[in-house]
């Protein structure tokens, strides 16, 4: 890291906690002055990060030290969702998609920074929309291409140069992508509803699909250099993207988007095998902490219960059990009661 | 065994993470006597071994100094403006009431130790 690095990273760490500009230019001078004297006594960066702390640790350990402003609004939005998500599943049996009321949760979460997060909001309106689009007119695919389109949202100093460009390509892939991949599909001939496609050989139908994928394939690449779908933060910005696919968080990426095509296009189970995109955070998470954090984990396989069960497992006269598997929620607060360090 | 020395390990590292919090306000108060600025502070806390937890002294610094126990001012005539810490009254009197406050705790742990 530099020493501008450093100090931009804290400053953009700063504007997340409770502090004045006033404070955050006092803060911002006092470390100039400070990493100036460490490197002038010959430190570096990183030896001074050691000893004082990361930008983050800094705003972190900052922010402990002032009282904790509550948003009654955000406080309050888990539990008008859970209501709006009765009220669908009880009036209208919508528990699917109606789930999607509670991703307002991490919304709010985003926006009450003072650093709003596009990028994770970005994607949460990409899930809502796939969910909506899958749910009622079956087109998971090729609804799962939108969420490429939040990827060239991201830039490193690599990558930024080449972000406008990406911008444009990626939106123009996605689009053709769709608009072929639905006339491939849909394209049928007359009232017979026979399609084109269905009166080729599989093996050219399986070229085809593929060709069409190799649309998207530089916006992947894209993303994988300005670090986009490179979420483990403590890999250091390389040049060369291709030396990314070789990490195992490349590799795991690029396995789970391929398994996930691969499931979906042969069993047309777009939902609900997108739950297997939930391997990318959680290994993460096992790398990061280096053991299983059960805790962190368990939303993930709470969430994966409550699909596979209520899709799945049906209730006496009813398709799907959504009405009762929403209690593989209840998993998230009796894990964390049961795995608090806190004695009780 | 192999568990329990584990846990004897991570309980010990606990009780010196809690002296290394509960001493450090001390330490910086002591140093302080002379103002100087952050990184020398540091510079000097690492001359006298002691062990910190990163990200703890510039936190601490700005708390004390909202608790009025320090105050600061910019020095402009270096080269470069360097923040100076001081101790300012109320920080020197709860200097000296801490101060008696730490012998009172070691006299009574040596008088426990020798009835012992």
């Amino acid at each position: 890291m530099t020493k501008k690095k450093f100090l931009e990273t804290l400053r953009d760490e700063l504007q997340d906690i409770d502090v004045t500009k006033q404070e955050v230019d006092e803060v911002i001078l006092e470390y100039t002055a400070m990493i100036d004297d460490a490197l002038e006594e010959g430190g570096t960066i990183d030896s001074f990060i050691k000893k004082m702390g990361s930008p983050r640790k800094v705003a972190e350990a900052l922010s402990r030290d002032r009282p904790k402003k509550v948003n009654k609004l955000v406080a309050l939005l888990p539990f008008l969702a859970t209501i709006v998500f009765f009220i669908l599943g009880v009036v209208w049996q919508a528990w699917q998609p109606g789930w999607i009321v509670f991703l307002v949760i991490p919304i709010s979460g985003f926006l009450s920074r003072k650093r709003i997060n596009w990028f994770g909001i970005g994607f949460i309106i990409v899930l809502t929309i796939f969910n909506l689009v899958g749910t009622f007119y079956n087109a998971w695919a090729p609804a799962w291409s939108l969420f490429l389109l939040v990827l060239p949202f991201k830039s490193n100093d690599n990558t930024k140069p080449f972000q406008g460009f990406a911008i444009v390509y990626t939106f123009a892939a996605v689009i053709a992508y769709q608009v072929l991949f639905t006339y491939m599909v849909y394209q049928s001939f007359g009232a017979a509803g026979v399609t084109w496609l269905s009166l080729l050989d599989p093996s050219i139908r399986f070229l085809l699909f593929t060709a069409l994928l190799l649309l998207l394939v530089p916006v992947v690449f894209y993303a994988l250099a300005s670090g986009a779908i490179n979420i483990y933060s403590d890999i250091k910005p390389i040049n060369i993207s291709l030396a990314l696919l070789f990490t195992l968080e490349g590799l795991t990426i690029l396995s789970v988007v391929i398994g996930y095509l691969a499931i979906s296009i042969t069993t047309g189970l777009w939902h609900p095998a997108w739950l297997i995109f939930f391997l990318i955070p959680i290994m993460i998470m096992v790398r990061k902490t280096k053991t299983f954090p059960l805790k962190q984990i368990t939303p993930f396989i709470a969430t994966t219960l409550f699909v596979l069960v209520g899709e799945y497992v049906s209730l006496p006269e009813q398709e799907g059990s959504y009405a009762l598997s929403w209690l593989f929620f209840l998993l998230i607060p009796i894990v964390n009661i049961l795995f608090s360090k806190e004695k009780i | 065994m192999e568990n329990k020395s584990h846990i004897e390990g991570e309980w010990m590292e606990g009780f010196e993470r809690e002296i290394r919090r509960g001493t450090l306000v001390l330490i910086v108060l002591i140093l302080l006597r002379k103002p100087t600025h952050g990184y020398d502070l540091l510079t000097r806390l690492e001359q006298q071994k002691v062990d910190m937890d990163t990200d703890t002294l510039y936190p601490l610094l700005r708390r004390l100094e909202t608790q009025a126990m320090l105050s600061s001012e910019w020095e402009t005539s270096q080269a470069r403006p360097r923040k100076i810490y001081r101790l300012t009254e109320k920080g020197e009197k709860n200097l000296k009431h801490m101060m008696i406050l730490w012998k009172d705790y070691g006299l009574k742990i040596e008088r426990m130790k020798s009835h012992d």
